[in-house]
């Protein structure tokens, strides 16, 4: 199940995680505190104690790579405000030849270190994104009169073998990253000035693309481990439910104070309600709490939305009462959410667990 | 399980009692998600927002705005109430939206009324309120911070001579040294000293921007006031330094002791203000093994390098060497450290 894995959720994993870490001896300063709080540590030991708990080993190892880190990131700055300081007086080819020098060392160092190996695949992302660096550059120097999306969507086509080959899931979230900027950026280039599509539609329709590569990675995580991550479903979960919770926020504005305008008529607003709470039922059913609950608020915030609109464009009352409204207003929808939102978590986690 | 039994040994109780405490802890930290407290929390913050600018409507009628101090304070007493009495998590964070928008509201008030000065006293006194009606809460370092805000504004608008940053990074120094490395008990402080040191970073990049900005506008590069400033401020920090290494002795080696000196001071003489800040935050997480201050000090760290382009007291060129050269030592005592530790190790 999305979200759910053995029977347990994330939260409860987290607290069989936490057991596990105490037993096995990995106390950190923030346990240390918790016990002060308890009066079971005295102040005169504290110093001591925070000595006690420390990892040593683990601190010094940590220590020196950041210290490496901070010496790349100096250089490397360094290396950038140098060509900054030239970056105007540079001939086309030196600037050319230097970000596709940037691309054949990355894309050398990812084919030697290895396709799964932490430096190649380090490589193969910085690869990608030198790829749409140069193609900015370009425009900038040829001024090719490129809307922004067909930046973004060149970029997509051109790096997505690099993405496919990868096997790496930050790689593949950088490409939907890229994609889905194209697609919201021909959205607001295209579909909304010249074809006239509402910002609200512009909205969904972003949402169901972000669902569509969704229902691919739940597809593909069957043959393809390397992108069984949670953070990487996660992320796609949330630009979901946040692209949706968007539109109904446009459509509650739209519809009290654009009315009479495409995409801005009661039933849209109704059919963009339902929608949403079909995607909680679907969430639900998947034993996904985040997305259950996002959409959840997304309802929630559409409806109380739409609520202090209108009731902050009625001329009747003081300016005091007006605002004593819409406090209560947020409160009632605030004690909906919680109710149903522990209502959701509590039935996710009792399906998962029967 | 080593450290269980020197954590019994200090406190006097047996390892499976302080392993209960623990999974305890454990236990009170997954009651309902994060999102789930965070989009409540929301609407605890906006129906606190509506009420107290209704409360604020009824004083509408006075002329300046320092009449606003009166329903600004009654909004931090209710919020102080609210986060006094009840526990759950709607009721707390309307609660804290009342506190923190009321200390907000008092703030302007009192500039309007007698300047930062009198704001950040009249913060203090709330966020010292706070302190002991809350002991434990996240409105503490929320509210310290507003006061950290308030003193660092006050510094900034005012001609207060060359010690003004070194003022403000003493400050800060100080009160994150001493919750960090003091327990004291019964009050969850360590987060108070987490905020004084982001907010010597931010306060020292702001600082660092006035005095470059000023050098360039009033081509006043080589004036000594400016800098005297900043190194006022370096100092604090470096001072600062010393204490942490000399509080945490007894389980730090020479070696780190000795590379820890080298990079902080390498840092002091030559890197901007706040990078020297942003290296103090990550010094003071590693020091102390807690994650969220290293992290915090590493994207510090990157953060200031990065606003480090736009300073104007010197040329790119001159940026990029330095920053280059700086780099390359950087790497160099990260290389000598690490044969130092695989030699100890390996004797």
């Amino acid at each position: 199940m999305l979200g759910c894995r053995g029977g347990k959720c994330v939260n409860d994993q987290k607290d069989a995680s936490e057991a596990r870490r105490v037993r096995a001896g990995h106390v950190t300063i923030e346990d240390l505190w918790f016990l002060a709080d308890r009066s079971m540590l005295d102040r005169t030991d504290w110093m001591t104690a925070v000595g006690s708990v420390r990892d040593t080993q683990a601190w010094r190892d940590w220590s020196i790579r950041i210290i490496y880190a901070i010496g790349v990131a100096h250089v490397l700055a360094g290396v950038v405000f140098f060509f900054a300081y030239n970056w105007a007086d540079l001939a086309k080819a030196i600037k050319f030849g230097l970000l596709f020098g940037g691309i054949a060392i990355s894309v050398t160092t990812w084919l030697f270190a290895g396709i799964d190996s932490r430096p190649g695949q380090i490589s193969g992302v910085i690869a990608t994104v030198l790829t749409g660096v140069l193609m900015a550059v370009f425009g900038q120097i040829y001024q090719t009169g490129a809307d922004a999306y067909e930046l973004f969507a060149s970029w997509a086509i051109l790096v997505l073998p690099w993405m496919l080959v990868s096997r790496n899931p930050a790689h593949v979230l950088v490409w939907i990253i890229i994609a889905d900027t194209a697609f919201g950026l021909f959205g607001a280039q295209v579909m909304y000035p010249v074809w006239g599509v509402s910002d609200t539609m512009i909205l969904v329709m972003n949402a169901a693309v972000i669902g569509a590569i969704l229902a691919a990675q739940y597809w593909a995580v069957r043959s393809h481990d390397f992108l069984d991550r949670w953070w990487l479903q996660g992320t796609l979960v949330l630009g979901v439910t946040l692209h949706m919770m968007l539109a109904g926020w446009q459509a509650a504005a739209n519809y009290n104070f654009s009315p009479g305008q495409s995409g801005t008529e009661w039933e849209f607003f109704l059919i963009l309600a339902i929608t949403g709470m079909i995607l909680g039922v679907f969430w639900r059913l998947a034993g996904n709490k985040l997305g259950a609950i996002m959409s959840l608020a997304g309802l929630v915030s559409m409806v109380t939305l739409h609520g202090l609109l209108a009731v902050s464009r009625s001329e009747t009352g003081t300016g005091a009462g007006l605002l004593i409204v819409m406090a209560l207003i947020v409160m009632v929808a605030s004690a909906l959410f919680i109710y149903l939102s522990k209502w959701l978590a509590a039935d996710i986690s009792r399906r998962a667990a029967s | 399980m080593m450290k269980l039994r020197q954590l019994a040994d200090l406190s006097g109780n047996s390892e499976t009692y302080i392993a209960h405490a623990l999974a305890d802890r454990g236990q009170s930290l997954g009651d309902s998600p994060v999102y789930v407290q965070f989009l409540t929390a929301i609407g605890g913050w906006l129906s606190a927002s509506f009420l107290l600018a209704a409360w604020g409507a009824f004083f509408s009628l006075g002329s300046s705005l320092s009449y606003y101090a009166i329903p600004a304070l009654m909004g931090v007493a209710a919020g102080l109430f609210l986060r006094w009495k009840f526990i759950g998590v709607f009721v707390r964070q309307m609660g804290a939206g009342l506190l923190i928008a009321g200390q907000v509201g008092t703030g302007l008030a009192m500039t309007d009324w007698g300047g930062a000065g009198s704001f950040t006293l009249v913060a203090l006194a709330i966020a010292s309120i706070t302190l002991f009606v809350e002991q434990k809460g996240f409105a503490i370092p929320v509210t310290f911070a507003v006061v950290f805000s308030g003193f660092a504004t006050y510094l900034l608008d005012h001609d207060t001579g060359v010690l003004r940053d070194g003022i403000m990074a003493a400050t800060c120094v100080f009160a994150g040294l001493s919750t960090l490395m003091i327990k004291f008990k019964g009050f969850r402080v360590e987060f108070i000293g987490l905020m004084a040191l982001l907010a010597l970073v931010i306060y020292a990049e702001i600082s660092t921007f006035q005095w470059s900005a000023q050098s360039a506008v009033f081509q006043t590069r080589g004036n000594e006031q400016p800098v005297l400033h900043i190194w006022s401020g370096k100092t604090a920090v470096w001072l600062g330094t010393l204490a942490l290494l000399y509080w945490s002795r007894r389980f730090l080696n020479h070696a780190e002791i000795v590379l820890t000196l080298i990079v902080m001071t390498g840092f002091f003489l030559v890197m901007p203000f706040a990078s020297v800040a942003a290296l103090f935050l990550l010094l003071v997480g590693a020091t102390l093994g807690w994650h969220p201050a290293a992290i915090a000090g590493v994207i510090a760290i990157i953060w200031t390098l990065s606003r480090y382009y736009y300073d104007l007291s010197f040329s790119l060129l001159q940026k990029s060497m330095l920053l280059m050269v700086v780099g390359a030592i950087l790497l160099g005592a990260a290389y000598l450290a690490q044969r130092h530790m695989a030699r100890e190790s390996a004797e």
